[in-house]
């Protein structure tokens, strides 16, 4: 076993040792779901950001940031603003209201049945969807560390889980996300000054626009690709040079053939890539800088980004080609880099209103602006949607415990968000991106640095993943035990048919998560996440906002909002453009709704569905506890 | 009135990143501009978003009382044991 092995394995397995030391004593089904409601407001606070800060946030975050920069940063600032919805709204109401879900919350106020098994769905929807990022996540981390297939990863992870969840529960929980959480924010800390104090390096290992090759042939007939004697591939650019260019072939069934003119037999990898092509002034490096001359001298120099491309031969066999683009540094440092956002630049090749094409051009650059805000919506109202965050209200005494540890929540997560963008345009440069998996940026970067780097940075996104996927499946075990099986059931269970029960549904949950992280594999897990917060704010925060704030909500109002809002977000996510391709690959042209991200329609959708059907069904038991003052 | 003041400042921090929302999406020179010649406005505004969740959440827990809900009745040893 190697150094950076026994790093990784050594600190996973102390965390996971003291977790389990400190959460020995939850035996009661109250302790098992809720920890008691002891557990003191600094250790929730972070715990809290432990939650949060899940693979999606590390992983994901930095791998949009360094692929298309800004708009990597832009999850980062709206996940922290979802939370100033749950501090000022939502969470000292919910305190009051509930025990141990969301469901018990709302059931708390009406006595429904129907109430308690759809807030029970969605829970289960919302932790599922919400598992499947992490699932990647632990499958793009396992592969530069162990060499192991991203499979092999999801199992692994989804294994130890399991095996957590079922044996201890909600204390060792919290004590895992807590002791993560406080590890993940200094080391990325310390991973930013690290990054800080290296700068910039000119690297010019990949040239772009060099003199067109001779004797080449077309593999991809019509298109701008050219491959010459010596198996190399180049495009061809518009003033005649030509751009060497890295690239698989696929065949029609999906078998990996070549990468880079090189048989898959001899395991070829993409070269990796990542790096500055031109610093202002024209000088080689930077040398140590600060953290704002960092983003302006970035937004000052010329980076060199890949532009996928895919394409079919006459064989049916699918390139997959990355061309490098030089880019300039301020057009990294706003929004609209990713395809799904381009047309907010307003830069869409000059819209000629003559031109015939110009309707297409001009429709895209609306559903681009709408997806755009779409997606800052969904952020904004789903953190305090998510199951998995509210049920960790419970695991503190009182409102004020409640009030002040989503205060060092924020903190803790807000300082986190801060480093992403000097940890993400870290990894942009670092020339260690690996093109094919945006999600292992921020690993590789550390390596660059250092093996140990390397192992501790591992180590802690492999707990974030462990900790946040237990907590997750809590969640929805929780929801199966508490609300499914007992209204489902019509009797509560004892005490200790809740807590099998709950370990049961724990293994079903944790066994669906594996299966659908590999099916999900090559998808950006901050992409997944935001989805997961698409569903559970178009499912969720109507109900709860109503719920809090008009007298007029009625028990059948709230289950028919919290289903249509479910199941249109659910429809539309997997109808969107990014599932056809990513996930059941079909064209994406096919796709069956006109942008990827629902909270736009889904969550104005919820409350209307909500008002209409309170107002218009008024029959239903109106509440019977007076609402909170 | 936790309740009056939280949602006094949610609506604060909302217009600001309402503000946000529409300067990314539909003017895009607007957030290009560097008005200082450093940061841009569109790193310079989510800075602002993230620390403004951090001045607003500090003034929320200056602010908010400890109060006594309704539904859960608590013993006065159980309220001060509450903060220790």
């Amino acid at each position: 076993m190697n150094a950076t092995l026994l790093v990784f394995s050594l600190l996973v397995g102390s965390v996971l040792g003291i977790s389990f030391w400190l959460g020995r004593k939850a035996k009661s089904s109250e302790g098992y779901f809720a920890a008691h409601g002891e557990i003191p407001w600094f250790i929730n606070g972070i715990a809290f950001a432990g939650d949060y800060l899940s693979a999606a946030s590390f992983l994901g975050i930095c791998g949009m940031i360094a692929f298309y920069g800004y708009d990597g940063f832009l999850y980062s600032v709206g996940f922290l603003a979802g939370w100033v919805v749950a501090l000022f709204v939502i969470a000292e109401p919910l305190k009051r209201l509930g025990r141990f879900t969301f469901a018990d919350a709302l059931a708390s106020r009406f006595a429904s049945r129907s109430i308690t098994l759809s807030a029970a769905i969605s829970t289960l929807v919302v932790s599922v969807f919400y598992l499947i990022p992490q699932m990647v996540g632990a499958g793009a981390l396992i592969r530069p560390l162990l060499g192991w297939e991203h499979w092999q990863g999801v199992l692994v992870v989804g294994a130890i889980v399991t095996v957590i969840v079922v044996t201890a529960g909600m204390v060792s929980t919290t004590w895992v996300q807590f002791i993560k959480g406080s590890l993940l924010v200094v080391f990325c800390g310390v991973l930013t000054v690290l990054v800080l104090r290296r700068g910039f390096v000119v690297d010019d290992r990949f040239p772009t626009h060099q003199k067109s090759p001779e004797d080449t042939t077309e593999p991809l007939p019509g298109l701008p690709f050219l491959l010459d004697a010596s198996g190399r591939l180049f495009k061809k650019e518009n003033d005649g040079s030509a751009t060497p260019v890295q690239w698989t072939v696929t065949s029609a069934d999906g078998r990996l053939e070549e990468v880079n003119g090189q048989p898959s037999s001899a395991s070829p990898k993409l070269r990796p890539v990542g790096s500055i092509v031109a610093l202002p002034g024209g000088v080689e490096k930077t040398g140590p800088l600060g953290p704002e001359s960092f983003l302006t001298t970035l937004s000052e120099s010329e980076v060199l980004l890949w532009k996928k491309e895919t394409h079919v031969d006459p064989k049916k066999r699918v390139y997959g080609i990355w061309v490098p683009t030089r880019t300039r540094g301020e057009n990294l440092l706003l929004p609209g880099q990713h395809k799904l956002f381009q047309g907010i630049r307003g830069n869409l090749p000059s819209i000629d209103p003559a031109r015939p094409e110009s309707a297409e051009l001009r429709k895209k650059a609306l559903l681009s602006r709408v997806d755009f805000l779409s997606l800052l919506l969904a952020l904004f109202c789903g953190t305090a949607s998510l199951p998995h965050i509210l049920i960790r209200y419970y695991t503190v005494k009182d409102e004020p415990s409640a009030r002040k540890s989503t205060v060092v929540g924020i903190f803790a997560i807000g300082f986190f968000y801060v480093l992403t963008l000097f940890i993400g345009l870290g990894a942009m440069t670092s020339g260690a991106l690996d093109l094919t998996d945006t999600n292992t940026a921020a690993p590789l970067l550390a390596k660059t640095i250092g093996e140990l780097p390397f192992a501790v940075i591992s180590a802690i996104a492999f707990t974030t993943v462990l900790g946040t996927v237990a907590g997750l499946v809590m969640a929805a075990s929780g929801a199966i035990v508490h609300d499914l099986l007992g209204s489902v059931l019509g009797r509560t269970l004892t005490d200790l048919e809740q807590v099998r029960a709950g370990k049961t549904a724990a293994i079903v949950v944790g066994a669906l998560a594996m299966l659908l992280g590999i099916q999900f594999a090559s998808m950006n897990v901050s992409f997944l996440v935001a989805w997961a917060f698409n569903i559970a704010a178009s499912a969720n925060l109507p109900a709860l906002v109503l719920l809090l704030f008009w007298r007029g909500t009625t028990a059948r109002g709230i289950s028919a909002a919290i289903l249509t809002g479910l199941f249109t977000s659910l429809a539309w996510v997997l109808a969107s453009r990014e599932a056809f391709e990513n996930v059941y690959g079909l064209p994406a042209e096919d796709a069956l709704v006109p942008f990827s991200q629902p909270a736009i329609v889904t969550v104005p959708l919820g409350f209307v569905v909500l008002v209409v059907v309170s107002l218009t069904a008024g029959r239903a038991p109106a509440s019977h506890v007076s609402p909170p003052d | 009135m936790n309740r009056r003041l939280g949602l006094v400042l949610f609506l604060i921090y909302s217009s600001f990143y309402a503000l946000f929302m529409v300067l990314a999406a539909f003017y895009p020179n607007v957030v290009a501009l560097r008005p200082t010649g450093g940061l841009n406005v569109a790193v310079g505004y989510g800075f602002g978003l993230i620390f403004g969740a951090f001045a607003l959440s500090l003034v929320y827990l200056l602010l908010a009382r400890d109060e006594t809900p309704k539904t859960t009745k608590r013993t006065d040893a159980e309220r001060t044991g509450a903060d220790s």
